[in-house]
């Protein structure tokens, strides 16, 4: 049993949104000082951290016609920008406009990706050294890159790749390495089929110059997955991958020479498991090193209810 | 009206997981990761206002810190709110980071030391200072913890850890760092025994002082023996003198101190300088024979004192000649067990009058350690019971992982130095002298600085040319430029751009400021333009903007030729896109226009010709598409007024060719 650490060391503060309906993510700007909330009340907050440590929200919006599943930030490169992603099938983009006096600061739609015609599950930014590039993922399998040629323009977003995976596809992670090429990861949550597949590897190949499936990963995860995510890479020659799904395992993928389509071929490891006895995990996060990936799942000891 | 929350407090379970760099396994020549359930975590909090049973999930806020926010999937569904959990934030309080930074200033002074040797290893002297040095700020830091008003649960912790580590790092400095010769060791360890416990040694001992009389206090006789034990020999002679039945009979306390003194007197082996090992060997004999020669004579028993003193007190007074002459049992015994405060110091006493000559590589030393703590019934070792034992035995720790250990130790510490956000650059000079990992954690730790300020920003960018990670500061030079370029500030950023020499970066802001030249009318910031020198040079398009604005120049200081001669090169290197070569064209009208003055050659208007052929002819493809497709792309085609400017510039152009001609004839 390990020892558990007297809760003085830990100090919880609740915050209070105001989000009418539940919240389905929280992001952290790339230095941690803004925070953004979105939720089934279809609106996305932005929170700033003030000189004394507390959150104030300044700014709060309309942005889908249904439930936003997620919302992320872009590196402060190309400003202060944020996408999401909803129920009511589209991704938006949206930009800070600064007014004349600071506290005015409010967010405008710069586009709408309407391409899928099925509910968009996950949206995530592409790491800085890929230029301005995004991926979405939805209900029917469809995986989509998209890409801002003009980072000052970023009403004009072209849609570069669809790609096909299992359908029920809930949850994707680019890969941060910046020596090496391209790669996403994409997990499924469909229960109804039993494959063994719940895990698809994408790959961009430069002489080719498109994205390809370069490996299913079969057999390590069976359930339906939740969550995926890439660590940092720290100079490591293999990538470490985190999925969170009725457990959580840890996978390496040591790159081993490329196929015959340019694709890089990889080795799966399966290092580590650990059992959650039950319940299901939703979330991993990794800290900025990569040295600790943080879970989250069902777990209460024990509820005292005080009135 | 918000919504009631529900008002329960609930227990949760984070689960944390560390990777343990698995040192052993350096086959791969990399650090095999390895991923444990961390010991320290899991751990039971209280978060208020939490719905129960339902899926929990989190996010990273920071450093130390989390965001959790509950998703029921049934019930509970007003329920919206977040949690913030953040822990060990009370780790660098002002006084812990006064050690910090101290300790800082240690480290980067040895690490300099060391490279001004220039390969020879550092002087032994040098790190001995250090470590006195870094042993004293330790103190510091304990008392001022300790000293506080009102010392919280968690400044006694901290005091504690602080204090346990001074208590080891003083072990490993007389073990590792400064090795004397035979003898002295054991007058260090008595030292290292008796320094931390000084204060309160003091404060008894005036206590025990302060009655009357002193015997009579509870505690007397344990001092006594304390006082034996660790040495020190003439106080524990002054306490005894204090004894009551002394103080009656003035020549019985004489001998007394006669026979003690003649005891320590021979105590020569221990003083400074140390004699050479034989003489000290030589000396401790015979010091030990005279004591039990003494003793079996019946020397102590004969002072009748002594007698009366155990009669009284029914104290075990031959216990003292014992302990002199260095008889192993004794040390058993309980009043002597009873009056060390730990293993460590029993063991010091055992050394210091069973083996005193030991050397810090002896057996011996361990044999006493390990009796030591059998005797004081430790059982299952502490950490620092295990830390002290393993100091003692040289354990092949540092031998075996060496320089590995350290440096997972060195990131470990930098990363929980990042805690705090005054205390980063300090982290960075730690990662900076781990060779293998080092640079990687310290690019990802410095490219999430916050850059709230223009200051700090130019801090990190310090940073980066320091250990030269070009990419980091290009990175962090467009994120303050795009600050600016969002507010308006096109000059500021282009300050930021040129501080990294981001080419990409500049050629786009040359292109936005002549855009804007192009609506406004007129140049903004100036001052930047006209102090670019070298560094035009990075991008062909900041060239061109610079050269466009020294046209405007030599324009405007009547330098007209020069001017002119300017405006072609320009338009012919090819470095202008397409789009402002009508701006160009336009400024050459009132060259061309001049009443006294023909600044083109023939040559020059001809090629400025070309270049108006050139607009005229893809405007008119543009018009030609436009009429057949419906498309609205970004080129338009020329408005009236545009048509009139091409107009005007051809009747210029060709009125110049002519005059041009003339004069070139005529010269010829």
């Amino acid at each position: 049993m390990e020892g558990d650490q007297p809760s003085s060391m830990f100090e919880a503060k609740p915050i209070n949104t105001d989000h009418k309906d539940l919240i389905h993510d929280v992001s952290y700007d790339f230095y941690g000082r803004r925070m953004a909330t979105c939720s089934s009340d279809q609106s996305v907050k932005v929170w700033d951290i003030g000189e004394d440590g507390q959150w104030r929200c300044t700014s709060t919006w309309k942005t889908h016609s249904g439930s936003v599943w997620r919302v992320t930030w872009a590196h402060p490169e190309f400003g202060q920008v944020l996408a999401t992603c909803s129920f009511d099938r589209t991704v938006g983009v949206w930009e800070e406009q600064i007014g004349d006096q600071k506290s005015e600061a409010h967010w405008v739609k710069r586009t709408s990706l309407v391409d899928s015609r099925t509910a968009v599950n996950d949206v995530k930014f592409a790491p800085r050294h890929l230029g301005l590039q995004l991926a979405s993922c939805s209900t029917d399998g469809q995986l989509r890159i998209y890409e801002a040629p003009d980072v000052m323009n970023l009403t004009q977003w072209s849609l570069n790749h669809v790609l096909s995976c299992r359908p029920g596809t809930s949850c994707l992670s680019w890969n941060p390495s910046t020596v090496h090429s391209p790669m996403i990861v994409v997990g499924t949550d469909d229960p109804s089929t039993s494959a063994a597949t719940q895990l698809l590897i994408f790959g961009y190949s430069e002489e080719t110059r498109k994205w390809q499936k370069i490996h299913s990963i079969v057999g390590i995860v069976y359930e339906p997955v939740h969550d995926v995510a890439f660590a940092p890479n720290l100079g490591r020659s293999y990538h470490v991958l985190a999925v969170a799904s009725k457990d959580v395992d840890i996978i390496h993928l040591v790159p081993s020479g490329t196929d015959a389509y340019h694709g890089t071929k990889l080795d799966v490891r399966h290092p580590a498991h650990f059992d959650h006895q039950g319940a299901q995990v939703w979330r991993v996060a990794w800290n900025v090193t990569g040295t600790n990936p943080r879970l989250i799942g069902r777990r209460w000891l024990c509820a005292t209810l005080e009135r | 009206m918000p919504r009631p929350q529900p008002k329960t407090t609930i227990s949760c379970r984070l689960l944390f997981f560390r990777s343990c760099a698995n040192i052993s396994k350096s086959s791969e020549g990399e650090m095999d990761d390895s991923f444990q359930r961390a010991s320290l975590y899991p751990t039971t909090l209280l978060v208020p206002g939490l719905p129960a049973n339902c899926p929990l999930l989190a996010s990273w806020s920071g450093p130390q810190r989390l965001v959790l926010f509950p998703r029921p999937t049934e019930g509970a569904r007003q329920w919206a709110g977040l949690a913030q959990v953040s822990w060990d934030a009370a780790q660098w309080n002002s006084i812990t980071r006064r050690l910090a930074n101290q300790s800082h200033g240690y480290f980067l002074s040895l690490h300099e030391a060391g490279r001004e040797g220039e390969g020879q290893s550092l002087q032994g002297s040098d790190i001995l200072l250090y470590s006195r040095y870094f042993r004293s700020a330790l103190h510091e830091c304990v008392l001022g913890l300790r000293g506080r008003g009102s010392s919280s649960w968690e400044h006694e912790r901290q005091a504690q850890v602080f204090s346990t580590m001074a208590l080891v790092w003083h072990l490993v400095e007389i073990l590792f760092i400064e090795v004397l010769p035979a003898g002295c060791l054991v007058k260090q360890l008595v030292e290292w025994v008796t320094w931390a416990g000084q204060e309160r040694d003091k404060k008894r001992l005036k206590e025990i002082l302060g009655h009357t009389p002193p015997d009579s206090h509870h505690g007397y006789w344990r001092m006594v023996y304390r006082l034996v034990l660790t040495g020190r020999l003439s106080e524990a002679r002054n306490l005894l003198a204090h004894h009551s039945a002394f103080s009656a009979r003035e020549d019985v306390s004489h001998n007394c101190s006669r026979v003690w003194t003649s005891c320590w007197g021979r105590l020569r082996w221990s003083d400074p300088p140390p004699p050479s090992p034989e003489e000290s060997s030589n000396g401790w004999q015979q010091w030990r024979r005279e004591v039990t020669a003494r003793r079996e004579a019946g020397a102590f028993l004969s002072l009748r004192q002594l007698q009366l003193l155990s009669r009284c007190a029914f104290v075990n007074t031959h216990l003292f000649p014992q302990v002199l002459s260095g008889e192993e049992e004794v040390f058993s015994e309980p009043e002597i067990v009873g009056s060390c405060e730990s293993w460590y110091e029993l063991m010091v006493a055992r050394v210091l009058f069973t083996t005193p000559l030991v050397m810090s590589s002896d057996y011996d030393l361990v044999y006493s350690a390990e009796a030591a703590m059998k005797t004081f019934g430790v059982v299952s070792p502490e950490p620092l019971d295990s830390l002290l034992l393993a100091a003692l035995k040289h354990s092949p720790l540092e031998v075996v992982y060496g320089a590995k250990l350290a440096e997972f130790l060195i990131i470990e510490y930098a990363s929980s130095l990042l805690a705090h956000p005054s205390l980063w650059q300090v982290a960075m000079d730690y990662l900076s002298e781990c060779p293998t990992q080092g640079r990687h954690h310290m690019v990802l730790h410095l490219e999430r600085i916050p850059l709230t300020s223009a200051r700090k920003a130019a801090k990190v960018l310090q940073l980066c040319r320091k250990f030269q990670l070009k990419e980091l500061e290009e990175s962090v030079c467009r994120v303050m430029a795009m600050k600016e370029l969002r507010s308006g500030r096109l000059g500021a950023a282009f300050s930021w751009c040129l501080q990294s020499q981001d080419s990409v970066f500049a050629a786009f802001l040359a292109e936005r400021y002549f855009t804007s030249y192009q609506t406004l009318g007129e140049f903004m910031d100036l001052d930047l333009l006209d102090n670019l020198g070298a560094a035009m040079l990075i991008s062909k398009k900041l060239t061109f903007l610079g050269k466009y604005r020294e046209f405007h120049q030599l324009f405007a200081d009547g330098e007209f030729r020069p001017a002119g001669q300017l405006l072609v090169s320009l338009l012919t290197s090819g470095v202008v896109p397409k789009r402002f070569w009508l701006t160009l064209l336009m400024d050459s009208l009132p060259l061309l226009n001049l009443k006294d003055e023909i600044v083109f050659s023939s040559e020059d208007t001809v090629a400025l010709s070309h270049c108006l052929q050139q607009l005229t002819s893809s405007h008119s493809r543009i018009d030609q598409s436009q009429s057949t497709s419906k498309s609205h792309d970004s080129e338009k085609a020329p408005p009236p007024d545009q048509s009139s400017k091409l107009s005007l510039l051809r009747v210029a152009l060709c009125r110049n060719l002519a005059l041009a001609t003339l004069q070139e004839a005529e010269l010829s």
